[in-house]
């Protein structure tokens, strides 16, 4: 199993060095591109809702970030200090209405969801700890047709 | 991500290369409304070296096409990989935007 971490207190370069730090371990061990571009973006949805929703209190945060490859499977391990909150929670978009009225609000969830393999939130003491695992074999998507 | 601007012939083409994410979505953004703000301009975006879109992306690419509605300017993608159009369908964004099959095609599109 091989591991890297990463921590972010703020938006910013914190933030940015999160996708470096996913291509490495992708390079270091030749993963499937697919699979690592779900969790990229799955990544990206997480943690920038984390930035704009958990750390909107002003008060200063953190967000522990750890990749591994273990296996057949591609892992995050995401955890912050904020206020409790389970993205899982949020409604789906609806995806329906036409330009005008389409909002994007709900979708980065619904990508996570997707996206992933596996996927979970637990509230552990005073921190939120999201476990995002993509498949290095087959197709993301915790709910079906993806 | 990398931006390169090209015209043609009154076309401007925008090839976007990397990652569009919420680190890079507002530059991305900003270019695109410097474009479509323009009455009657056409643009045409080609995603052909993009690695994948988050949601950052999708949110200033749908700024920008209803901009481009409201002020007659013409917005067409093209370059979409298997895993970008994946993103798209997710989101239901195939049918809302204009997606050509090749960059020729989506020139011609936004004439």
């Amino acid at each position: 199993m091989s591991r890297v971490t990463a921590t972010i207190t703020g938006p910013g370069e914190d933030v940015a060095r999160v996708p470096e730090l996913l291509d490495g371990l992708a390079r270091a061990h030749q993963l499937d591109a697919d699979a690592v571009a779900d969790m990229q973006v799955a990544l990206d949805e997480i943690l920038s809702n984390i930035l704009t929703n958990g750390f909107a209190d002003s008060r200063p945060h953190r967000i522990d970030v750890a990749l591994s490859v273990d296996g057949d499977s591609l892992t995050a391990e995401v955890e912050d200090d904020c206020a409790a909150f389970d993205p899982l929670a949020v409604p789906p978009p609806d995806i329906g209405p036409a330009l005008k009225d389409r909002r994007v609000g709900g979708l980065g969830v619904h990508f996570v969801r997707k996206l992933m393999s596996k996927v979970s939130y637990t509230r552990v003491g005073a921190r939120n700890r999201l476990l995002l695992t993509r498949s290095l074999t087959g197709k993301g998507g915790t709910d079906g047709d993806a | 991500m990398e931006m390169h601007e090209e015209q043609l012939s009154g076309v401007t083409a925008l090839t976007v290369k990397g990652r569009l994410d919420s680190t890079t979505a507002p530059l991305f953004g900003q270019k695109l409304e410097s474009i479509v703000a323009t009455p009657q301009s056409r643009l045409v975006v080609d995603f052909g070296h993009l690695e994948y879109m988050s949601s950052a992306g999708f949110r200033v690419l749908l700024v920008a096409a209803k901009r481009a509605e409201e002020v007659g300017s013409r917005l067409v993608l093209c370059g979409l990989s298997a895993k970008v159009r994946q993103l798209f369908d997710l989101g239901g964004f195939l049918d809302l935007f204009t997606i050509a099959r090749s960059r020729d095609d989506a020139i011609a599109a936004a004439k």
